[in-house]
């Protein structure tokens, strides 16, 4: 933590820059998930109560309120349910333009969000609701880097 | 109308290597509702005492309110501390916004004690002079805490501990005089007793006992009129947004007592709360 | 419950950027004007209730501390409420429990941001998701909403013109409101032509970001007749929804273009306030909605129209001041968003509305009102509805 005085508009303000780290524990669900990645599989979850299929996988049902079990989950293709084009970048954005699109893969009961490859030429990126994708795991980067969703043409 | 606590549940343990806040919680409250005989249906509301830097999300509810039952339900979240948040959750039952609340809490900190301490300073000046080992050094141990409040019926005290809620209040030192060690936290203390003592049915010294955080709390004991109550032992102390609750599971009270609990929140002895309750 | 009435209300000129004063003088400038119209003395004030957006935002840690209490005296018990956006809401709601339970007479309620202070605001917003599956992918305040119009053009069939039309008719409220931060006009044709900042929102429907802070004061009956017009509480709920935007498309019990938890706090408020028919009922509305694609949600869940016929009130002019139901007619979070205020700042317009003296875009013969706010990932929402009459 360190501060040096600046002026903002004709006023002496302070300017800090934080540097605090923190080590977030992933949970059961989320690093099943995160390793399942390194091996190329897609780790769900299935509510015991409501038998849900969950994704992003969670160890605990929002609405029953009770556990879950993990299992590897077989399909990669589903429906675009939402997305959008980003063309403004922040701190620690993916480099823009970038695709985000939730899909609910077949034989799931939530959508997954996940970057999604797109035509950069065109503002809606070339996606459309509806339209069927895949969910493809790239060789390099950790977690949701690795995973993108593609149109099936 | 008084208000019961039911369920009350508290795990004093930092998260284990691995464990998420979001599964510590959802365990937490868990219990909490096995406890109280309640499930997640028949709950109205959540109030949460939680603090984003700890945890390091810029909205530590968005993550973790439903992990304490919050889903399709009324949810608010205070910073003050956990003792703060059973009172309102006990005022929302009173006003009749709700019949049984989810009461949360959790101090399970990602980031180093150091550097929460340091950023909870202002910048302009608190930075530059305070003494960052005093507040580092405060007592800030780990857990999470939840328990179950109701309106409490003649005739049905329900299962759970049986504690009735009496009154609560909260407050803060002055930031200046408490940096510089000027009269605070005395001030703040002897303020929260004498609040505390007019918001309750006046105490009986002889028949009263009282928990407090480690510290100086004779400003606390004078202002509320509890100088010659029986003082339980201080034991370990935790952070604010559990402290409270965990001392409210860990009192032995004796045959026909009521239990007065003050502790700080964070920094230490900056923000301050306080709750009676007695047994239904 | 206790009856609740606003009896002060005080909220900031609205600026990009307030590098002349602290945050909590920045409150002092909503505060002074809403405890001189109570008609109470200071020491008549039980509490203070303080919100301000994430930490991460200030730069401090429970700025209150350091930032207000010196101002205020240590002498006056403060809670501190967050809830994201949806602060304003809650830090009302929160007071309002204060007062209806009796545990207090008359409480202060302050909300305020200084979002000018952080160096980039949707960085630490991105830090509201999950760090292993919502953070990477990029959200942040702006792709979340524009993933909820993609699927209302989708879904119902808006189009951006419905949406630049909600921006203009907004812009025009920000003309007429001397509080608001942007007051230039725009028109339909310029938001069209405005840069994509994530699809399909355009950098002029983008909420401003915003210093400024708002302070009501809530007394019950007892005090209430203390000044000329107080301002009655008739009902107000909350619901929190999931905190997983994919669980909330084309489900059956939540749907994010639905806002799901909206409606079901809405119904609940209703309720209370004896609404049957909201939109015969409610004179005057004022929605949470940083962008265009939010306020006509909003509008739906609210029961201002069926599911999906928002545009309908669009193309009518409905929602315009002059309209059959002026929706934000102040211009809304779109010409003025200080994130732990604004929902703090919808309350304090419905109160100015109420006692019709709202000046420029005052709805004329204003007799019930409702105010929203919203936080997390569409997630949080609160509702209250008042009137000017008590309960």
């Amino acid at each position: 933590m360190t501060l040096r005085p600046v002026e903002v508009r004709g006023h002496l303000a302070l300017e800090e820059h934080w540097d605090l780290r923190h080590r977030h524990a992933l949970g059961r669900a989320g690093e099943a998930f995160a390793r399942g990645v390194e091996r190329g599989a897609i780790v769900a979850a299935r509510c015991a109560g409501c038998r849900r299929v969950l994704l992003p996988p969670r160890v605990f049902c929002e609405r029953c309120f009770c556990d879950t079990e993990l299992f590897d989950f077989e399909s990669r293709e589903g429906e675009l349910l939402s997305f959008t084009v980003v063309r403004m970048p922040f701190a620690g954005s993916p480099p823009t333009p970038f695709g985000i699109a939730y899909a609910r893969l077949d034989g799931s009961d939530t959508a997954l969000g996940a970057l999604v490859e797109i035509d950069p030429d065109q503002a809606d990126g070339g996606l459309a609701i509806g339209t069927r994708v895949e969910l493809a795991i790239l060789d390099s980067g950790f977690g949701m880097e690795r995973l993108r969703y593609r149109p099936v043409r | 109308m008084t208000t019961s606590i039911a369920g009350l549940t508290v795990d004093t343990r930092a998260l284990a290597d691995g464990e998420s806040i979001e599964e510590r919680v959802f365990a937490t409250v868990r219990a909490a509702l096995e406890q109280a005989e309640v499930e997640r249906s028949q709950i109205d509301a959540v109030v949460i005492a939680a603090d984003d830097v700890a945890d390091g999300r810029s909205i530590t509810t968005m993550l973790h309110a439903t992990a304490a039952g919050a889903h399709f339900k009324d949810e608010i979240r205070t910073t003050n501390g956990s003792l703060t948040a059973l009172g309102l959750a006990s005022l929302r039952v009173q006003a009749g916004l709700a019949r049984q609340v989810i009461v949360a809490g959790w101090w399970l900190p990602h980031a180093d004690a150091e550097s929460i301490a340091a950023v909870s300073l202002d910048a302009g000046y608190g930075r530059l002079v305070a003494v960052r080992e005093r507040l580092v050094a405060a007592p800030a141990g780990a857990g999470s805490a939840a328990c179950i409040v109701r309106a409490a019926c003649a005739g049905s005290a329900g299962s759970g501990d049986g504690l009735t809620l009496d009154g609560f209040c909260f407050g803060q030192a002055d930031y200046h005089a408490w940096l510089a060690g000027d009269g605070e936290p005395a001030a703040a203390l002897g303020r929260l007793g004498r609040e505390l003592a007019e918001r309750c049915a006046p105490f009986a010294q002889a028949d009263t006992a009282v928990s407090v955080a480690p510290g100086d709390w004779e400003p606390f004991f004078d202002g509320a009129g509890l100088s010659g109550a029986r003082r339980l032992p201080v034991g370990a102390a935790h952070h604010g947004l559990v402290d409270g609750l965990a001392r409210l599971a860990a009192a032995q009270l004796l045959p026909g007592e009521r239990l007065v609990v003050a502790t700080t929140g964070d920094p230490a002895f900056l923000q301050v709360e306080a709750v009676s309750v007695s047994h239904a | 419950m206790r009856r609740v009435a606003i009896t002060g209300a005080g909220q900031t000129v609205h600026a990009s950027r307030r590098p002349d004063v602290t945050l909590g003088e920045l409150c002092l400038e909503a505060i002074v004007p809403a405890v001189g119209e109570s008609g109470l003395a200071w020491d008549e004030v039980d509490a203070v209730v303080f919100g301000c957006g994430p930490d991460l935002l200030q730069g401090v840690r429970n700025a209150y501390l350091p930032e207000l209490v010196p101002l205020l005296g240590a002498a006056k018990p403060m809670l501190r409420i967050h809830t994201g956006g949806a602060t304003g809401g809650s830090l009302f709601q929160a007071g309002a429990t204060l007062v209806a339970s009796g545990w207090a007479r008359a409480v202060l309620v302050v909300g305020a941001e200084k979002a000018s202070e952080p160096g980039d605001v949707q960085a630490v917003l991105n830090t509201m998701w999950n760090p292993l599956f919502e953070q990477p992918i990029g959200l942040n305040a702006i792709n979340m909403l524009a993933l909820q119009s993609v699927r209302q053009m989708h879904v119902h069939g808006y189009t951006l013109e419905h949406f630049a039309e909600v921006t203009a008719k907004n812009r025009r409220g920000g003309v007429r409101n001397p509080f608001a931060q942007l007051r230039q006009e725009v028109t339909v044709a310029e938001v069209l032509a405005s840069e994509v900042i994530a699809w399909p929102i355009k950098a002029l429907e983008c909420c401003p970001r915003s210093d400024g802070a708002c302070a009501l004061v809530l007394v019950g009956d007892e005090l209430a007749g203390r000044a000329p017009a107080p301002v009655r509480l008739r009902g107000m709920a909350e619901c929190t929804d999931s905190m997983y935007i994919g669980d909330r498309l084309g489900d059956s019990l939540s749907e994010y273009i639905d806002a799901t938890t909206l409606r079901a706090a809405a119904h609940d408020a209703y309720r209370q306030a004896g609404i049957g028919s909201p939109f015969d009922e409610i004179d005057v509305a004022e929605i949470y909605s940083p962008f265009p694609s939010a306020e006509m949600k909003a509008c739906e869940a609210v029961g201002f129209c069926e599911r999906g016929e928002a545009d309908r009130l669009v193309e009518t002019g409905a929602l315009e001041l002059g309209g059959v139901l002026p929706v934000n007619p102040s211009g809304g979070p779109m010409c003025a968003n200080p994130i732990g205020a604004t929902g703090l700042v919808r309350i304090a317009e419905c109160v100015e509305q109420l006692r019709g003296t709202a000046g420029a875009h005052q709805v004329d013969g204003a007799a019930r009102a409702i105010a929203t706010s919203s936080g997390g990932s569409s997630q949080f929402y609160t509702v209250a509805v008042f009137g000017k009459e008590a309960p």
